[in-house]
């Protein structure tokens, strides 16, 4: 199975050599030693400043604090919790961490020859690895140990080979042991562990850019929020799609995967029309009596759906009786327009200002043209930031106003909150949301057109007012929008009882962008300012797509060799269940 | 295919079983394939398998002893931890296999497991409910299964 693994790495290896945009860090920080390649030291750098800690706070090597940390899943808080209320003998033992008393135990000092238990040889002690637990087996078995486990994407927790033994084995001499045997099954090993701080820990994420910009990004706060990425990606942090505040997580699900399919549709096709019995074409039945004849001929009847002869009379259709017309039949079709009625309504919207947001991205490059036009005129105001504030007031504004859509139509639909709001409640918040709605689409509306103006032409008194109006309507914007999320936060989601009602809140900067931030000295990280509080979140840079690639490749090669084999979702932490890879 | 570079260890557990089987249990590899094994298990004394003789197939696959050995029940068995294709619920068949254990050990634990099922942990969830509500009428249909399809082999 390992050439199937390596064939593909190769096949990304190359790929990638001809992706212009893979980033180059080979001229950042110093070298790592005996560490090859970019993407484990950039990962160590992540993951060091977290191992450090727990290194000085237990006194403990590297490979056991990362053994800890794995178990903890990078959260140091959670660990040093454990640590006091449990003490360091029960954290340890927990993640199968031994407290190392036998490392320079060789067995059988005396004899030349041991016995190793599992091939049931007698074999020189020279060739013997005794492990922190102080098991000691043959090294030929120990390697063909960590290959069956590495292979089978256990490289985190490879346990000791002795019955009952819960240690963790030293990555070290699992690296040193596979090396001599396959050096790039070693490579894969390293790539496991270092994955881990991104794979394992709540509070990093890859960005869900496709194709892959290369970054992960760390936030500290795990609270519902939304990140930009570099890369230019907005996506939320929870469930790692595209941002959607103010539609839930679930809400934004639901949507997407409507959109996809395109289920009303599907919805009303199936009430209102019925495959034929012979070629099981959709036949719509276009008025007239129960006795429907398809294109291809065959006639059947349209209450049960069963093929008929083509006769009939007022009463019954020939050789064939399948009772009485259902009143339950008509309310079903009624409903099933009603439903997809509203959901184009809300559709439409959606769509028009997504296109509009669409279109408006490309008002930055004339409107930059237009500013450029301006400085080059003599005049007293150089300052032109009320454009791009605009600008941006207007993006940020427009993005929040199309996700209000599939917003309302969870929110006020029958599917989702029916049995926690009477029908007159229901109307009552819906005609509030709906009027703050209004007037911020009003609004956003006016600004977009005013930004559109060819300001460039005009006289130095037009500029000016033009300027006011501009930042006057930005203002009201902003207000307006979180007038309507504190309308969506307090008056609607806030009565509700519903685990995702949550939304990342309202921020009027808008998305938190990450920013640069030299953390170590070998690695590239990110940071936002968040409302001028420092340490936002960080973005882990530079891990090339190929490792991506290959991971993915790996999971998809497990997934279909060991379908036993259970990726779990984590319900608290992750949304996106295929990114883990939890229990086997 | 499966005899040539059939490992050391393979062939001296094979030497042990024959030589010095455990008691209550029998295991000889298929002439053809030395990596499947023929075994017969005794039901325990005081068990309601008692009296029983179980045929159970035993085969190792490729990474053995790195990989656990795959066994299964080919007689009939009304037991809690096992279900109707024989397939058996032990950990060390499973995650908790260690390159440690042997055949013998782990026909051993199976063994152990006919002497105290545990409806807690089921892989057939009728049975495990059946013993859980009434011990002693799943008790009485686990010795009459043992009478109609374990009673010489």
């Amino acid at each position: 199975m390992g050439d199937f693994i390596d064939s593909d790495d190769d096949y990304f290896d190359h790929d990638s050599d001809d992706d212009p945009e893979l980033p180059e860090i080979d001229d950042q920080g110093p070298n790592e030693g005996s560490v090859k390649g970019n993407y484990k030291r950039v990962s160590l750098g992540c993951a060091r400043e977290d191992l450090r800690k727990v290194m000085e706070v237990l006194s403990l090597k590297e490979h056991h604090a990362r053994t800890l940390l794995i178990h903890y899943r990078w959260d140091v808080d959670k660990l040093l919790t454990v640590l006091v209320e449990k003490g360091k003998d029960d954290l340890c033992a927990k993640a199968g961490v031994t407290s190392g008393e036998h490392d320079n135990f060789v067995p059988s000092k005396f004899s030349s020859m041991v016995m190793c238990i599992v091939c049931i040889e007698e074999v020189p002690a020279n060739e013997v690895t005794t492990m922190d637990c102080g098991h000691y087996f043959c090294n030929s078995c120990w390697t063909e140990h960590f290959i069956v486990k590495i292979n089978e994407g256990q490289s985190k927790r490879i346990r000791c080979m002795e019955h009952q033994c819960q240690a963790i084995c030293d990555e070290a001499k699992v690296r040193i042991l596979v090396n001599a045997r396959d050096p790039k099954l070693a490579e894969k090993f390293d790539r496991f562990l270092l994955e881990s701080y991104i794979e394992d820990n709540r509070k990093v994420k890859w960005c869900p850019s496709v194709p892959h910009c290369g970054n992960a990004i760390r936030v500290d706060d795990v609270e519902l929020c939304e990140v930009e990425c570099a890369c230019g990606l907005q996506f939320c942090f929870s469930c790692s799609s595209e941002a959607h505040s103010p539609c839930s997580c679930l809400m934004w699900e639901l949507w997407s995967k409507k959109c996809r399919d395109d289920s009303e549709t599907v919805n009303w096709i199936t009430v209102h029309s019925k495959p034929c019995p012979k070629c099981h074409k959709s036949v719509e039945k276009n008025g007239g009596c129960n006795l429907v004849i398809c294109v291809c001929g065959q006639a059947f009847c349209w209450l049960c759906g069963g093929a008929t002869g083509r006769e009939h009379t007022y009463a019954s259709i020939a050789g064939h009786s399948c009772g009485r017309y259902k009143e339950e039949k008509v309310q079903k079709a009624e409903h099933a327009k009603r439903d997809l009625l509203r959901y184009i309504h809300y559709h439409n919207r959606y769509k028009a200002h997504t296109d509009s947001f669409e279109l408006e991205t490309n008002l930055k490059t004339t409107i930059q043209e237009k500013i450029s036009r301006l400085e080059e005129r003599e005049s007293t105001n150089k300052d032109f930031s009320w454009v791009t504030d605009g600008l941006y007031r207007l993006f940020r504004s427009r993005r929040i106003l199309s996700y209000s859509y599939p917003f309302a139509f969870y929110m006020f639909g029958d599917e989702r909150f029916n049995n926690q709001m009477t029908k007159e409640e229901r109307e009552i918040k819906k005609n509030l949301f709906e009027d703050q709605q209004q007037q911020f689409e009003a609004n956003v509306e006016k600004l977009s057109s005013i930004l559109e103006e060819p300001f460039d032409q005009f006289s130095e008194d037009k500029v000016v007012k033009l300027r006011m109006d501009i930042i006057n309507l930005s203002t009201v914007t902003d207000k307006l929008c979180g007038k309507l999320y504190e309308c969506i936060e307090n008056e609607l989601l806030g009565t509700l009882q519903w685990s995702t009602r949550n939304i990342a809140p309202y921020k009027s900067k808008g998305v938190d962008k990450a920013s640069e931030l030299i953390v170590c000295t070998d690695m590239k990280l990110y940071h936002t300012e968040k409302d001028s509080s420092k340490d936002g979140m960080c973005i882990i840079t530079h891990m090339p797509i190929t490792c991506v690639l290959n991971l993915l490749y790996v999971r998809i090669y497990f997934l279909f060799f060991f379908p036993n084999i259970v990726f779990v979702e984590e319900k608290l932490e992750i949304n996106n269940t295929n990114k883990s890879l939890k229990s086997y | 295919m499966a005899n040539s570079n059939l490992p050391r260890r393979i062939i001296k557990e094979t030497q042990r079983l024959l030589s010095e089987p455990a008691p209550g249990i029998s295991a000889s590899p298929s002439e053809d394939n030395m990596r499947y094994f023929n075994v017969m298990i005794l039901g325990p004394t005081q068990s309601p398998y008692e009296g029983g003789v179980f045929k159970l197939e035993l085969f190792l696959p490729e990474e053995y002893p790195m990989a656990a050995p795959k066994v299964r029940f080919l007689t009939k068995i009304y037991h809690p931890n096992i279900d109707k294709l024989g397939r058996i619920c032990l950990d060390i068949l499973k995650d908790k296999w260690s390159p440690a254990l042997q055949i013998r050990t782990v026909l051993l634990s199976i063994q152990a497991l006919l002497s105290a099922p545990n409806p807690d942990d089921p892989l057939s969830e009728n049975i495990a409910k059946h013993w859980k509500s009434n011990e002693a009428e799943a008790v009485e249909t686990a010795k009459e299964w043992t009478r109609l399809y374990a009673s010489g082999a």
